[in-house]
Order: structure tokens, then sequence, then C-alpha cells
């Protein structure tokens, strides 16, 4: 069961998790609780839907992906940085069965949000 | 994309001093070399930030190279980056590692190092006993390192109780732990999870230890740094209650001034570790304690004390024979005895000083002799008078146990002398007490012992004195109180009396010059005819010395000044007919000799301490009643003395020519000796009671110029007697012709100056028979003398005429 929207790559997988080797970045979440499921908001600006990776299993939802610098350009040089590019990841924990969950993914002002539809 | 095995990339590769970074955590980095500068700018240019660090082999590599760099590095995203507000070209920092790599080929070297990288995969997990083991013991470790570190925060606490996987725990304390940056390097290479803990535990445990160590030695520190501190804070307390109490500090001062002396002070080796020993307890104790001033005293006797100062010996024998001369008459004996000591002390300076013991009656000079003996041999002078000592103790001292003890009087008159060789007068060894507190005569052994007196030990000092240098000289009136052991000891030598003669020139001499000038007067003042000086001498003294006479004298001299103070003359000169103006009436007038005897009276001769002395024996016959009555304080000798008299006559009645036996036989027999008053006893006067009976019997008296003196026996042997020296110038004073004596004193006469033997006829018998036609006058039927039986060649009468010279018969 995989669904599709925006490029964004969604895919099931065991229970089992595989661990990144080395710490990523987190970025920040809310979580809203809707009517028909469950709506993750992540604050990832910047990044391409296609450069996200979402992984779901029975209990968990994986968020991870890369955020690129697009804007520097080359003769230019920093004189401060706060941005945290290169990988992410997230692990979040979703009360409930995910395993029947359609998911929808949207990129919106430079949120990347999740719809989780429960059957 | 970013999860792949063994992915290949292209990395500016950031060199790092002195660190590795794991691939966990988030680490600062100040960037300031070119080369770094660079690698960090170009990899701010990329997407991605990502950037290779590599620790570098030597630290102090300003530039280095690829062969100076580990192969093994992390990869790091740069998360925050600012430049220096001063310095544009210093970057600060802060990255977090990603993932471990391995280097493939350096690309580039300038104007940074560029490598393609192999991302090598994190360390593999096992789930073996083995890992499990490890990891526990590592938690165990971490638990005691924290414990021992006292400043960790509270958050590195939690990351690290909380850590849940081994290797980010690993790589965490990594870089936490002080580890050299080739052990961080072998951490970061290590590809699989035993390895990573293996290191891990290995770094731990010698951490652990480390800090143990640390702890333990910080401990110690404050420890010692406590107790020191305790101790001076004590000290500083102690201090100040002894500045309330008024004691001051002088202690440490007046232990260390004692050390100083002891350090000087020339003391035998025994004496020295004595002293030290004391002087250390007496270091520990406050001043207050009792003990302290026991050894203080103690110390300052050690110290005091002449072990081995001695004063040098002047050998010079005619120098001694002057002083001698110079302070005394006559004595030649004793002078010629000192003489003798003196030549063999310069003949042999290690010869033990004798030990004299002069004995006479009272001022015939023996003190002073001890003065003069000193002077002669340049000595110094101790004079300890023994007279009335009970206690042992006195001369031996007390035990330091007891409080208040002292030393003795030996020990203390040679602190007095402060040198080890003085001439020491024991004066009046005969008048010594002896009562339950112990004998001094028997202390007095060990002091006058030349075999055990070097080491002499005074019961106070405990310590062995050498004795055996001083010159003891010890006196006594009379020999006959001093115990035999002690008598043994010492060398006697008997001042008898002075003849008139004698104390005549030692007035002369010395006494009348030092009482002219006692009594502020010139001797230009005052002169004494040879006449009013026997005057004197023999009518207002009666001595065997001249103490009296210098009395006497003395009292003229001050007559003589009251006069001269009130202007009453000049010059004096005291005639033996003005002594009655100065001295008043003559105080003693001796026995005389007595112009007529009666029948039953003899003249006897005895000696008393005064010197000798005349004697009359009164017999007289109590008709109608039977028995013998004896008077006149007679001691025990005399009365058995007297019955052997009685005895004798009676029994020899019929060889004696007149009849003793008839008369005894019918008459009681009463003998007085005056003076009644003062008790006599001796068998001297055996020959003047046979001569009283004698003549009683016979009714011939005793001749009026004749003394007597001896023992008699019953089978009529006349016995030698003592002092005939002071009985003999006894007799001349009384004004006797003769005097007669027994034979066996014969060798006495030679210590009787020849003048006083000059107008003396001495007559010397063996035995009773001879003895009463000496002393009975002729009886009436005209016949000068008894008959006298001739024997051994000797004259009759055994006559000594004494011209001049020695006396001879």
């Amino acid at each position: 069961m995989m669904s599709r929207s925006k490029k964004v790559f969604i895919e099931r997988i065991s229970s089992e998790y595989h661990r990144p080797s080395g710490p990523l970045w987190q970025p920040a979440v809310d979580i809203y609780r809707c009517p028909d499921g469950w709506k993750i908001k992540f604050d990832l600006a910047g990044v391409k839907p296609d450069d996200i990776h979402v992984l779901i299993s029975d209990d968990k939802l994986i968020v991870r992906g890369v955020r690129r610098d697009t804007v520097i350009t080359e003769g230019w040089s920093y004189h401060q940085l706060e941005i945290t590019y290169s990988r992410f990841e997230r692990i979040l924990k979703i009360p409930g069965d995910l395993s029947n969950t359609e998911i929808q993914s949207e990129s919106r002002d430079g949120w990347f949000i999740l719809h989780l539809k429960c059957a | 994309m970013t999860e792949t095995e063994n992915k290949i990339l292209e990395l500016p590769i950031l060199p790092l001093r002195n660190t590795v970074i794991f691939p966990s955590g988030i680490t600062p980095l100040t960037v300031g070399r070119p080369l770094s500068l660079a690698a960090a700018e170009a990899a701010l240019a990329t997407e991605e930030k990502l950037l290779g660090v590599v620790a570098q082999r030597e630290d102090n590599e300003a530039e280095p190279t690829p062969d100076n760099l580990y192969k093994t590095g992390t990869v790091v995203v740069i998360n925050r980056m600012m430049r220096s507000p001063g310095a544009e070209e210093v970057l600060h920092l802060i990255v977090q590692g990603q993932e471990r790599f391995r280097i493939v080929g350096f690309t580039e070297q300038t104007p940074y190092l560029k490598a393609r990288v192999e991302i090598l995969p994190e360390p593999t997990r096992e789930k073996t006993p083995e890992v499990e083991a490890l990891q526990r013991n590592i938690q165990v470790l971490v638990q005691k390192a924290l414990s021992l570190l006292p400043n960790v925060p509270p958050e590195i606490r939690n990351i690290i109780v909380q850590a849940d996987d081994a290797v980010r725990l690993a790589y965490f304390l990594g870089s936490v732990l002080d580890l050299t940056t080739p052990q961080e390097q072998a951490l970061l290479e290590a590809d699989t999870e035993s390895e990573l803990l293996h290191l891990m535990h290995t770094y731990l445990t010698r951490e652990v230890e480390v800090l143990e160590i640390r702890s333990k030695i910080a401990n110690q520190a404050q420890e010692e740094l406590g107790k020191a501190q305790r101790d001076y804070i004590l000290r500083e307390q102690m201090k100040q209650i002894q500045k309330e109490l008024g004691e001051g500090e002088s202690d440490q001062a007046e232990a260390q001034l004692l050390r100083e002396r002891i350090e000087k002070a020339e003391l035998p080796d025994e004496v020295r570790a004595e002293a030290e020993r004391e002087l250390k307890r007496l270091e520990r104790l406050p001043a207050a304690a009792p003990d302290y001033h026991v050894i203080r005293t103690y110390l300052d006797w050690i110290l005091d004390l002449p072990w081995r100062k001695s004063t040098e010996e002047a050998l010079d024998l005619n120098n001694a024979q002057g002083v001698l001369d110079e302070d005394h008459y006559d004595l030649e004996e004793i002078k010629q005895r000192i003489l003798e000591h003196l030549a063999v002390i310069k003949l042999n300076p290690k010869t033990k000083a004798p030990i004299l013991c002069f004995v006479g009656p009272p001022g015939v000079g023996k003190t002073s002799l001890g003065q003069s003996i000193a002077r002669a041999m340049d000595r110094k002078f101790e004079r300890m008078s023994l007279g009335g000592m009970r206690d042992e103790a006195e001369l031996r001292g007390h035990r330091r146990t007891y409080i208040g003890a002292m030393p003795g009087r030996i020990i203390q008159a040679l602190r007095r002398a402060s040198v080890n060789n003085p001439v020491m007068m024991l004066d009046e060894v005969d008048k010594l007490g002896m009562d339950f507190r112990g004998d001094p005569a028997s202390a007095l052994l060990e002091v006058l012992d030349p075999a055990q007196n070097f080491s002499f030990r005074d019961h106070y000092l405990d310590l062995p004195f050498d004795l055996s240098k001083v010159f003891f000289i010890a006196t006594a009136n009379t020999l006959s109180p001093i115990p035999a052991a002690l008598r043994d000891r010492m060398e006697i030598i008997r001042l008898s009396g002075y003849t008139e003669e004698e104390k005549l020139h030692i007035a002369k001499r010395y006494l009348i010059p030092r009482q002219i000038k006692e009594s502020g007067l010139t001797e230009e003042q005052v002169h004494f005819t040879d006449e009013a000086v026997q005057g004197i001498i023999s009518r207002y003294t009666r001595e065997a010395g001249v103490r009296q006479l210098e009395r006497s004298l003395g009292s003229v001299a001050r007559k003589i000044a009251l006069k001269v103070a009130k202007s009453e003359g000049d010059v004096f000169t005291v005639t033996d007919a003005e002594l009655e103006d100065y001295l008043g009436h003559e105080m003693f007038f001796h026995e005389m000799a007595r112009q007529q005897l009666p029948a039953g009276v003899a003249t006897g001769l005895a000696v008393t301490d005064m010197g000798g002395e005349v004697l009359f024996v009164e017999a007289t016959l109590l008709p109608g009643s039977k028995g013998l009555t004896l008077t006149g304080q007679l001691g025990d000798v005399m009365q058995e003395s007297a019955k052997a008299a009685l005895s004798y006559l009676w029994s020899h009645t019929h060889e004696l020519g007149f009849d003793c036996a008839e008369k005894f036989e019918n008459s009681a027999v009463h003998i007085h000796v005056p003076a009644g008053a003062t008790p006599k006893d001796g068998p001297s006067a055996g020959v003047a009671i046979v001569s009283a009976l004698a003549s009683l019997c016979s009714g011939r008296p005793v001749r009026s110029d004749t003394a007597m003196t001896g023992e008699i026996t019953l089978s009529g042997l006349v016995l030698p007697v003592g002092g005939i020296k002071g009985k003999v110038l006894a007799a001349r004073r009384s004004g006797m012709k003769r005097v007669v004596l027994p034979k066996k004193n014969e060798p006495d006469l030679k210590d009787i100056p020849e003048e006083a033997l000059r107008d003396l006829e001495v007559r010397l018998v063996e035995r009773i028979d001879e003895l009463l036609p000496q002393t009975l006058t002729p009886g009436g039927d005209g016949q000068e003398e008894m008959p006298i039986p001739e024997r051994d060649g000797v004259t009759a009468g055994n006559e000594v005429r004494v011209e001049s010279g020695q006396a001879s018969h």
C-alpha cells in the first residue's frame, strides 16, 4: 500500500528500524488531531520534496531527508551560518495502528505536511 | 541515498590538532590556519556543508601534508559558523560528527586538502556475552569515575546514565575522557563493537585508577595538611596559655642554652650521655612540670662540677718549703711529709694523693696547716666540718627522687673549689655522730679509700666522680672515737701541744704581729717583752694550742689601742709586771710543784685534750677500818690501777724493806686525786699511786721535785704510756726537776724539744722496785738513795741528762 503525492517517497517498512550511521539533525514538528486522522507538520523550509523520504511501520513514522543550500553561488562566501543543512531524520510514535492508514503529503510555505487518514 | 554502504565521497579535509571528532556529539572548532580556512570555506560553499576532519599525527605541524594525517576521519556537518568580530580570518565553527570515513586518495593539496573518502559503516553491533559483559563493566567503571570526579555537570551525568547505545556511549566517553590523540584515533578506527568496547574498557580502567590515586593523594595531602594545621593551632594555644601563666617562651631557649653548655663542657663520656638523656627529657616537659626544675637543677650540677678541671701543681719544692715555714713554726715532721709527697708528684704525676689525718689538741694549727699545705702546693683549699654530722646522706647526697634533693657535702665542696684536685679538709672526724639515719663514718670509708674513690658515686648525681686527685686531710682531737676501718685508711700524724718555748716563738712570730694589726696599732707602738709573753702563756692560758694565748694577746693589744686612742701615750712596752693591769688576776695556776710533800702524796702526770697536766695522788690510812676507798672521779681503769698498786705493795712487802702488809691489814686505805671535779681515767697514774702508797707505808715522803707516769702490773713491771711529750712539758711547766718514765717510752723523748729537756732530769724505769728508790726521799737512816741494781750496762738510776743535742743515755 503506497501512495504518492508530489514526488515524496513514502515507503512501508517492517518494524525493524535501520539506524543511520551518525546522528542527524531533527526538524521541529507539530502534530494535530483531526476528525479523520492525524496531520503532522514538519519545519522543513528549503527542503525539496524530492529530498524527503517517509518511512512507515506499524507504530512508527520516520521522516528523513537532506536539506541542501541551493542559494549559495560561485564567488559568494559565508559571513554567518545558522541554518543546519545536510541529512535530517525524525522518528515519531503515533498512537494507534498505522498499518491501514493512507498517507498524503503536501508542501506549503516551507512546511512539509503529512496527512494520515485512519480507516 | 545518503545511506549507502561504502559510499565514496569527495570532501575538503580539515586537519585537526590535538583531538579526534567522533561520529556523535557537537564540537566547537576554531579555524585559523590558511589550509584549514580554505577547507572550511570550500565546505561551506557546498550544498550540504559537509567537511572531512582528520587528526594530525604531529600536533605541532603547521602545514600538514597527507602523510602527516591519519587515514581515518569523520564526516562532519557544519551546524553554525561565524567569523571572529576582530579577525575576519578566524572562523568559529560548530560541527556535528556524522560518519567515519577512510581516505582513499587525496585529489588536491592546494589551497586546501581534498580527498576521496570511503564512508565506513558504524561498528557492527554484536549481541555476544562478551560485548554484554564489556558494556556492563564500562557502566560500572563510568559510575566509579563519576563518583571520583567532583564537578561533573548533571547533564553529562544524565547523558551517560541514560545512554542506551554502547557505541554512542563509547564515542561520547572518548570525547570527554582525557585521552591522547593516538588513543582517540584507535577508538575511531575500531570497526566492531567489541573492539571499540575493549579499548574503551582499557582506557576507563586506567582512568579510574588514575582518578583513584589522585583522590587518594588529594586526601592524604588534605589529611597531612589537616594534622599540621591542628598541631600548629594547638601549639599556638599552648603558647598563649603559657604567656597567660607568665611562663614566657623561654623553655626552648633554656634547653638550647643547656645544650650549648653541655657541648662546651669537658665531660666524661658517661656523664655526657647522661646529661644529654636528661636534656631530652627536659625538652619534652613544660616548664610548669615539677620534674622540669628537678632536671634543670641536676643538669646545672653536672655542668658546674670540675669533671676534668685541675689546678696545676706548683712543684717548686723550695717555694713549698718556704710557704710552710712561713706559716708554721716547727712541725718538722709534717712539713717533711708534705715535701716528700710533692717530690713524689713531681716524679710521678699519676700518684694518688695521700690521705692524712692530723690528730692533736685544739689550737695547735691543724686547720691552718691544711691551708698552708694548699698554699704550698698552689691548690684550692676546701674545708668542711664533720662535727656533729649524723646523716650519711649529708656526705653522699639524697637520691633525686626526694623533693629538694641535693648532692652531698663532698660534691658541693668540689663545686665550690671548681677543680678536681683541691686540698679538702675534713675537720673533726672524731666528732662524727651516728644514728638511725646512717653512719657517716662508713660513707667516708669510700671517700677516703684510694682504691675506691676514683669512682665516687654521689646518690644525687648517680655518676662516678674521680676523687683520687683530691688531697684529703682529716683532723681530729683524739683518735679513739674514729672507727678502726676509717683510721686504717688514713696516715695519722700527731700534733701534740706546743712547749712554752714554741708558744713564745709562735706568739712573737705570728700572734703578736697579727693582734697588733687587728687592733689597728703598729709594731712600733707596742712591744711585748719575752717575760710578759711567757707570763701570759703560763699564768693566763692553759692549753696545748695557742688560741687562748692569741686571745689574751689580743686583749692586751686592745687595751693598748684604747690608751692610744685616748692619747695616753704612743709607745708601750708590755712587761710581765704589767700583765695584771691588762689581763686581771692570773686565770690559772698550774699545779705547781709543792715545796714539801707529806708522806702519801705523789706527783703524777696526766694528759688531757688541753695537753699534759700535773696531778697529785694523795693516799691516807684509816686505822681501824678495812678496804679501799677511791675518790676524785676516777674511772674504772684508774681504780683498777689503784687496786693493782695496793696488791703489789701488799704482796711484795718483804722485798720492799718496809712493812706494808701490816698497815693494810689494820687500816683502810683512801686514795684521792684532786681536782675532784674533773673525771680522770687511764692506767698511767699507776706509778704515782704505787709511789704514794709506798710513801704512806714507809713514812718517807715522795720527792717533791719528781713527777712520774707509767702503768704498773701486779708482777711489778712498769709499762709504757702515751702522751709523754705533753706530760714532760707539763712537768717542766710545773717546775719539776725530775721525771720518772717507763723505760719503754724512751723513744718518745726524741719528740720533745731539746730546750724543754734542758733543766729536767729524766729517769727511765722498767720495774717498780727500780721506781721507788727514784721517787721516795731517802729514809731517816741517812741513806741518799736506795740502792739500785745494775742492769744491762745502764748506769745506776738510768739517768738521762740532756746537755745538748739529741737525748742520749
